[in-house]
């Protein structure tokens, strides 16, 4: 694999074969199986077990619990605690955020564990603030998808480490998006291989749309919202800087983007919509975001 | 938002959120939540000054107080306070040279005679239209060889005109201005520094009301319009009927810039928001509808 395109099957099959993954995927997939159901039919002994099992995650999971992004500062001292003060739809999303730092390589050529989760995170946080703001009734949906959208690159980075690289390379040389530096360079981008895993780890069917095509948010779509939703806020932390690809110079007109007028046509209230203010506060998100995983990534 | 805060949660923290938002509604400019220590710290200081002890009570004193336009416009210069200075807001500035300028020189390309035309509206002590005048310079030789540029610099105020064309400037101003450029353009003179003769002539300034109607429609032909912390100080008619001189003045193409944090929403819809790598600023779309 260094300059031969591989077909989307090629692809497929190279990666399921390999089993690189951090064993923490297979948590994941328990936990978000458990967290899905009703509420009231969460098993919550199976899910503080299933976190216990795992000492790395114990101690994120404490940490992100008790930073101010999860409203809960310096209350939660246990799993069980966590578990009991932060209801199941927020214990998700830190369990999910915990899994996913821990499936990332802390130290990769290019794409360093700290900068992606940054956007992760980041991705999240504005995917659900924008959730919000338009309306869109899963604002915790949009978090989960926003979290997970550009798991391709942990894929990437350990299967195809040497290619990203290139990849990242060449979209700061000629001023183009990372995924059109991915698609000339490897053949394929962090959207397919992030749908492979995605399907490793049976996630759910609206976050699989979701990692496969938010880069191109097309209206006919299943989950052609929260697609689109994660595609703008995804936007916006890029030109915000807080992403691990090369930040060229660029002009983004929100107005202009496929994915507004996706947008537009289910939310009609988005006409007046303060796209200023929804700027200043994401900036301010990121501010909260960087100081959170600075301090996370000394736990 | 449930995500932060603590001020948010008490009821100092609901009058603070909701100073925030009246200050945002009626100056356009705002603080969102990492910010609100900063509105807080700025409101005690008038607190103190017009003898209010609590949040609440300075909410009221900004609402139903007679006094309450001149209270809200002392609030602003506490918040806008001490930010003047050279290369203040360095992403805006990049803004313009990696991305702005190069857009409206290739419109400019089937042009035989190119030129460049910048106007700060409301240049206070000339920091801004110099920052300018200094990027054109560095650019003289690039991308704006062939070029002719001008930068147009107004206020209202003669003393800050006057203190603008002197050119001296103590450390605070020259505070963001890296080594290179304050060796290459400006002298010491004593504990201050005087600004080379080159980027003085490079701006031209002029005393103007922006609310002058039969001054402002002479204004033609600009490429970007900086206006900074300036509209915050108008109510929502006037502040209309300026946005829409500016729409007028500036070239199909252009840009127009607002403060850090200032906003234009409810205000005017013809000019676009456009984001740029750390920052925003505002486009005017060409005629035939297209924005890139």
């Amino acid at each position: 694999m260094k300059s031969d395109k591989l077909t989307f099957d090629e692809l497929r099959q190279k990666i399921s074969r390999l089993d690189k993954i951090p064993s923490v995927a297979s948590i994941l997939r328990t936990l978000l199986k458990e967290l899905d159901r009703p509420p009231d039919q969460v098993k919550l002994d199976k899910v503080v077990e299933l976190i216990s099992s795992e000492e790395s995650m114990v101690a994120k999971c404490l940490h992100l619990a008790n930073s101010p992004l999860f409203g809960q500062a310096g209350r939660v001292s246990g799993i069980r605690a966590a578990v009991l003060l932060l209801g199941v739809v927020r214990l998700r999303d830190v369990l999910v955020s915990s899994c996913l730092m821990n499936a990332m390589p802390k130290f990769a050529n290019g794409m360093p564990a700290t900068v992606f989760w940054e956007h992760s995170l980041a991705c999240a946080l504005s995917s659900r603030h924008l959730a919000k703001q338009i309306g869109f009734p899963d604002a915790d949906k949009a978090y989960l998808a926003g979290l997970l959208h550009d798991i391709g690159q942990i894929v990437n980075v350990i299967y195809f480490p040497e290619e990203l690289q290139r990849s990242l390379a060449f979209s700061g040389e000629r001023g183009v998006p990372i995924e059109v530096a991915e698609r000339e360079i490897m053949g394929f981008t962090h959207c397919e291989t992030g749908w492979v895993l995605a399907q490793e780890w049976s996630l759910p069917p609206d976050v699989q749309d979701v990692i496969l095509h938010h880069h191109q948010p097309e209206r006919e779509l299943d989950h052609a919202d929260l697609t689109a939703i994660v595609n703008l806020a995804d936007k916006l932390c890029f030109i915000g800087g807080i992403t691990y690809a090369p930040v060229y110079a660029m002009q983004l007109d929100i107005l202009d983007e496929p994915a507004w007028s996706i947008l537009l046509e289910r939310y009609p209230q988005m006409q007046t919509f303060d796209l200023a203010r929804l700027g200043f506060e994401l900036e301010s998100h990121f501010g909260e975001v960087r100081e959170v995983v600075a301090s996370l990534f000394r736990v | 938002m449930h995500l932060i805060s603590s001020p948010m949660e008490s009821s100092a923290g609901s009058a603070l959120v909701r100073i925030r938002d009246l200050v945002y509604r009626v100056a356009g400019i705002f603080q969102p939540d990492n910010r609100l220590n900063f509105l807080q710290e700025r409101c005690s200081r008038r607190m103190k000054a017009v003898g209010v002890p609590s949040l609440r009570g300075y909410l009221e004193r900004l609402t139903a107080h007679p006094d309450r336009e001149l209270e809200l416009r002392q609030l602003l210069n506490e918040i806008t306070v001490g930010e003047t200075c050279f290369f203040r807001n360095q992403p805006q500035i990049e803004a313009v040279r990696r991305v702005v300028l190069p857009c409206l020189l290739e419109a400019k390309k089937i042009l035989p005679f190119r030129n460049l035309r910048i106007w700060s509206a409301g240049c206070s002590t000339g920091e801004e239209p110099y920052t300018l005048a200094i990027l054109l310079l560095e650019e003289s030789l690039g991308m704006l060889k062939n070029c002719k540029t001008e930068v147009i610099a107004t206020d209202l105020n003669d003393r800050s005109l006057a203190r603008a064309q002197a050119g001296v400037y103590g450390q605070y101003a020259l505070r963001n201005v890296s080594p290179a450029i304050l060796q290459k353009y400006f002298t010491p003179l004593g504990d201050q520094f005087q600004l080379c003769d080159e980027v003085k002539a490079k701006v031209t300034f002029r005393q103007l009301n922006l609310l002058d109607d039969s001054k402002m429609v002479f204004m033609k032909a600009i490429d970007v319009i900086f206006c900074c912390n300036v509209l915050i100080y108008f109510d929502g008619a006037s502040k209309r009927r300026v946005i829409q001189h500016f729409l007028n003045n500036v070239n199909p193409g252009g840009y127009f810039f607002l403060g850090y944090s200032e906003s234009l929403f409810g205000v005017n819809d013809d000019f676009r928001l456009v984001h740029f790598p750390g920052s925003t600023g505002y486009h005017k779309p060409t005629r035939n509808g297209l924005v890139k």
